[in-house]
C-alpha cells in the first residue's frame, strides 16, 4: 500500500454521495439483528464495512459531512448517546484517510485494517460510553456485532467491486 | 465543494477537527443529562422502523426455519412431557375454579374489590428492532400513538414483563427494557409481598435494590410487579429470584430467556398524582 502526498487527484462528489447514502443505509440496518446459537447479535457494525471500503476518490468535505449525520442518524435510531457514533465515524475515517490511498487493499491488508476499525470502534464506545453513563459496556455484544459484520465484508467487497466495474468506467470506485 | 481539491487539504483537516469537536461536545451534553427523545429522534424512529421492520421479516423466517429443525428432533420426547403436564394441569383447573368460586364468594361477603388494574385491551406489535448494544438495551416496536400506545405503558411477550415504552411515534414505539442500565421498577415477592427496586444494568439478570423486608426474600421467588411506583400495574410476571457469586439478589427475567419477536403493548393509565390543594390566604 502507498500513501500519495504530493499528487492532487481529482475528488468526485458522486461517490461520495453513493458511499454516504450507503452508510445512512447501514446505519438504518444497524437497529436490526439475528439471533444466532440462542444470543442476539446486532447489525451494528455494518456502517463500518461501508467505512472499510469508502471510496479512495471521493470527495473529502463531502465525506465529513455524511460521516457527521449519518453518525447521529445512528444515535437517533439506535437511542444511544447523541454524538457517540459520529465521532467513531469521523475518527475512523481520518485515521483510515481513504483518500491518501495510492491503491486498493489487498484482502488481507482490509481483513487486517477491519480488525482495527473495529478495535478503534470499541475503544471509542467504550470510553464515550464510560463517560457518559460510568460504566463499562457489555463486551459480548461487541464481539457478537463484530463476528456478524465480518461475515458481511467480504460480500460488500465483492458487491462494491462488481457495481464499480458495471456502472463506472473509471477508477473513481477503486477501494 | 471544489473538484480537484488536494487530499491532504488544511480545509479536510480542518473540517475533520471540527466535525470531532462539535461530536465530543454533543456526547459531553449527553452526561448526567435525562434522556429525552427529540422530534428528529422520532422521525427518525419513524423512517426506521418500516425499513428493519421489512428486513426483520424474512430473517425471522430464516431464524423459526432452522429452530424448526432442533425442535423436530425432540418432539417425541416433547409430546409424552406435554401429555403427563397435561394429566397434572386438568387436575389444577378443576382446583383452581373451585378455588376461584370460593375467593368470589368472599369477596361477595367481604364487600372488596379484588379486580386487578392489568387492563383487558392488548395492542398486538411485532419488535422489529431490538437493540441489544454495549449500553442500551431497548426494542422498537411497528405499533405507536395511532394504535393506542401511549408512554409507560408496559409490554409483555408470552412470558413475561419485556419492558416498558419510553417514547412514542404515530406509528412507532421504544421500549425499554427490563435489563436495560436506566432501567428501574417497582417489583415484589408474590410469596411474601416484600417489594424492592429491580434495577437494570445490562447484565441479563438485573440485581434488586432497597430491599423492603429482606429476610422475606428467598432464591426461587416468583417476581411480580408490585404497582407501588403507580407506572405498571400490580401482577405483571417479571422473573424468578436468584442468588448470584457475591451474595446478592438477582432476578432471572421470564423474558430473557427467548428471542422476542410478537409482544403486546397493555394501554395502562397510570395513578396520576392528587391535583395540588389551592392555598388561599
Amino acid at each position: 500500500m502507498t500513501y500519495l502526498d504530493t499528487q492532487a487527484p481529482i475528488r468526485r462528489l458522486w461517490p461520495a454521495v453513493v458511499a454516504g447514502i450507503a452508510l445512512l443505509f447501514a446505519s438504518a440496518l444497524s437497529v436490526g439483528g439475528v439471533h444466532v446459537f440462542g444470543a442476539f447479535a446486532r447489525f451494528g457494525f455494518f456502517p463500518l464495512v461501508v467505512l472499510a471500503i469508502w471510496p479512495r476518490q471521493a470527495n473529502t468535505l463531502l465525506s465529513i459531512a455524511f460521516l457527521f449525520f449519518a453518525g447521529i442518524f445512528t444515535d437517533w435510531a439506535t437511542a444511544s448517546i447523541i454524538g457517540q457514533w459520529a465521532l467513531v465515524y469521523l475518527v475512523i475515517w481520518g485515521v483510515l484517510r481513504p483518500e491518501l490511498r495510492g491503491s486498493p487493499f489487498a484482502p488481507v491488508s482490509l481483513f487486517l485494517f477491519w480488525l482495527a476499525t473495529c478495535g478503534l470502534a470499541v475503544v471509542l464506545l467504550s470510553v464515550t460510553g464510560w463517560f457518559v453513563y460510568g460504566v463499562l459496556p457489555d463486551f459480548g455484544s461487541f464481539g457478537r456485532q463484530m463476528l456478524v459484520a465480518t461475515l458481511i465484508l467480504p460480500v460488500l467487497g465483492v458487491m462494491r467491486g462488481v457495481i464499480s466495474r458495471r456502472f463506472s468506467d473509471s477508477e473513481d470506485w477503486e477501494r | 465543494m471544489r473538484h480537484g481539491e488536494h487530499p491532504n487539504s488544511g480545509w479536510t483537516r480542518i473540517a475533520l477537527s471540527l466535525a470531532i469537536i462539535v461530536s465530543c461536545l454533543l456526547i459531553s451534553f449527553n452526561r448526567g443529562a435525562m434522556r429525552e427523545a427529540s422530534k428528529l429522534e422520532m422521525a427518525t424512529q419513524e423512517g426506521v422502523s418500516p425499513l428493519v421492520g421489512a428486513l426483520s421479516g424474512p430473517i425471522r423466517n430464516v431464524e423459526n426455519f432452522f429452530s424448526s429443525f432442533a425442535e423436530r428432533a425432540r418432539a417425541f420426547e416433547e409430546n409424552a412431557q406435554l401429555r403427563s403436564e397435561l394429566v397434572t394441569l386438568r387436575d389444577r383447573q378443576a382446583r383452581y375454579e373451585n378455588l376461584a368460586i370460593k375467593v368470589a364468594r368472599y369477596e361477595a361477603i367481604l364487600g372488596v374489590d379484588t379486580e386487578t388494574d392489568v387492563p383487558l385491551k392488548k395492542i398486538a406489535a411485532r419488535a422489529v428492532g431490538e437493540v441489544d448494544g454495549p449500553f442500551v438495551r431497548s426494542l422498537l416496536l411497528n405499533v405507536g400513538a395511532k394504535d393506542g400506545v401511549a408512554i409507560g405503558n408496559p409490554v409483555m411477550s408470552v412470558d413475561g414483563l419485556v419492558g416498558h415504552v419510553i417514547n412514542v411515534g404515530p406509528r412507532s414505539a421504544r421500549v425499554l427494557r427490563l435489563s436495560d442500565l436506566n432501567s428501574r421498577i417497582a417489583v415484589a415477592s408474590a410469596r411474601s409481598e416484600a417489594t424492592a427496586i429491580l434495577a437494570g444494568d445490562n447484565s441479563p439478570r438485573p440485581k434488586l435494590d432497597f430491599i423492603n423486608q429482606a429476610e422475606n426474600w428467598a432464591e426461587g421467588d416468583r417476581v411480580i410487579s408490585s404497582g407501588d411506583d403507580g407506572a405498571l400495574p400490580r401482577g405483571l410476571a417479571v422473573g424468578v429470584v436468584m442468588i448470584d457469586e457475591t451474595g446478592a439478589m438477582r432476578v432471572d427475567l421470564s423474558s430473557a430467556s427467548a428471542a422476542t419477536d410478537w409482544v403486546w403493548v397493555s394501554p395502562y393509565k397510570p395513578i396520576e398524582p392528587p391535583a395540588e390543594d389551592e392555598v388561599t390566604p
